[in-house]
């Protein structure tokens, strides 16, 4: 494919979804730095096999590579594993997009300054595969089938983890029992 | 369903993940069950509060400005990152689906994988997981990676497989499957198709000895390495790919 032609469709077709990579990699990397490395490496690794992208939906298939990319990038740079929690993790005046749902979802519940910011040391502290599980389906609203393709789990496990992941929440934010 | 079976489906439930039967099945016993009609508004409540609160962390524009110069510029921008370049042919090739190994000059991954390999072979401990049954090295392989690779298990012809182990090659974390075939060790790398490219072919006369052959499959990528002839490796590779795509 003629090379100009090949960028514009790049533009075109998977640069919308920039934002989504972005938010993924920042929920997985937890600073803003690493985050905007992966990102990097990604958008890289999508352009250069932009040729291997044939239909289907390009945000899944963007995020699948973000999603492979952060995993790698970790296991180089924290062999260990475990990241202190910092503040700049968690903090208040770090750019936060606007909600995710606004007038459209009737159930909406808006939350306190605290209770918002209990919610995101809650997602950042759960362990990484509930999190991305819970982000690709929460933040960006993806079926259990797509977040299975993505991570590369059965669906049965995609299930398990995200009512782990809420079951969590659900205890910080004391919205209901566990258990029963 | 007893309350017992709706419990654990009641979040699929509530996302609307179920099949028809199982829905109407949950929707009845949910009708009945003060717990679990409890359980499900709290939870609706929950969800929605997750969904409804700025928890998207916002792109920054920087970044986005840096990423659309670098795309503008197109392939010939160098990156901040140097990868495993992929030839124009090489990417040509690759929208054609399954191909055979080409015999075209070494690139730096292709390198880095005869290294890994021998490596391998010259190490008493080549193996994370050593089991001939795929059953066992299937899963282990999966649990320590971001992938489930496939894990073919050869018993003709003199192939055996002989176990896995994790690897890392292209700056990526790989899985290694690991042949024998008569006295000839095989790795067979593999990789999410998403997660990088394919190196080159390493031709016949190569001077260490080794041969380097690739295969494109719909979700995955794996490179055949070892000293066996070209002609025995490629044969290898056919039973490979063949069992793997069963």
């Amino acid at each position: 494919m003629n090379e100009r032609l090949r960028a514009r469709r790049f533009e075109a077709v998977v640069m919308p979804h920039l934002s989504a990579a972005y938010n993924l990699a920042r929920w997985i990397a937890r600073n803003d730095a690493d985050s905007a490395d992966v990102v990097q490496e990604a958008m890289t690794r999508a352009f250069r096999y932009f040729d291997g992208f044939r239909g289907g939906d390009p945000r899944s298939w963007l995020l699948q590579i973000v999603r492979n990319t952060a995993y790698s990038w970790l296991a180089a740079n924290r062999p260990a594993g475990r990241v202190e929690l910092t503040a700049e993790m968690v903090d208040d005046d770090h750019a936060w997009g606007r909600a995710q749902t606004d007038c459209a979802n009737p159930e909406a519940v808006l939350t306190s300054r605290a209770e918002t910011q209990r919610l995101r040391a809650a997602i950042a502290q759960l362990p990484l595969d509930q999190r991305e599980v819970l982000v690709l389906r929460e933040f960006e609203d993806l079926s259990y089938k797509e977040i299975a393709a993505i991570t590369g789990s059965p669906m049965g496990t995609v299930m398990s983890r995200l009512s782990r992941a809420r079951d969590q929440l659900a205890a910080i934010v004391g919205a209901q029992e566990v258990g029963s | 369903m007893t309350h017992d079976d709706v419990r654990p489906l009641l979040d699929a439930y509530l996302d609307d993940e179920l099949d028809a039967a199982s829905t109407r099945a949950v929707q009845v016993h949910v009708d009945g069950c003060e717990a679990c009609s409890t359980w499900l508004e709290q939870r609706r409540v929950l969800v929605a509060t997750i969904r409804a609160a700025p928890l998207r962390h916002a792109l920054p524009g920087d970044l986005e400005r840096r990423i659309q110069r670098d795309v503008a510029a197109g392939p010939r921008s160098t990156y901040s990152v140097s990868w495993p370049v992929a030839l124009a042919a090489g990417a040509l090739l690759a929208i054609s689906g399954l191909f055979v190994g080409q015999q075209l000059p070494r690139s730096n991954l292709g390198e880095e994988i005869v290294s890994a390999h021998v490596r391998a072979t010259l190490s008493p401990h080549s193996l994370d997981v050593a089991s001939s049954d795929h059953h066992t090295v299937k899963p282990w392989l999966s649990a320590k990676l971001p992938f489930s690779p496939p894990v073919p298990e050869l018993t003709n012809h003199g192939d055996a497989l002989v176990g896995g182990r994790l690897d890392y090659v292209g700056r990526t974390r790989v899985a290694a499957l690991v042949y024998q075939h008569d006295n000839h060790s095989i790795d067979v790398f593999v990789w999410p198709t998403a997660a990088l490219g394919l190196p080159r072919s390493i031709s016949d006369r190569s001077p260490e000895g080794y041969h380097v052959l690739t295969a494109d499959l719909r979700e995955f990528r794996a490179v055949f390495v070892s000293d066996m002839s070209h002609d025995e490796l490629e044969a290898f590779r056919q039973r490979w790919v063949a069992m793997a795509s069963r």
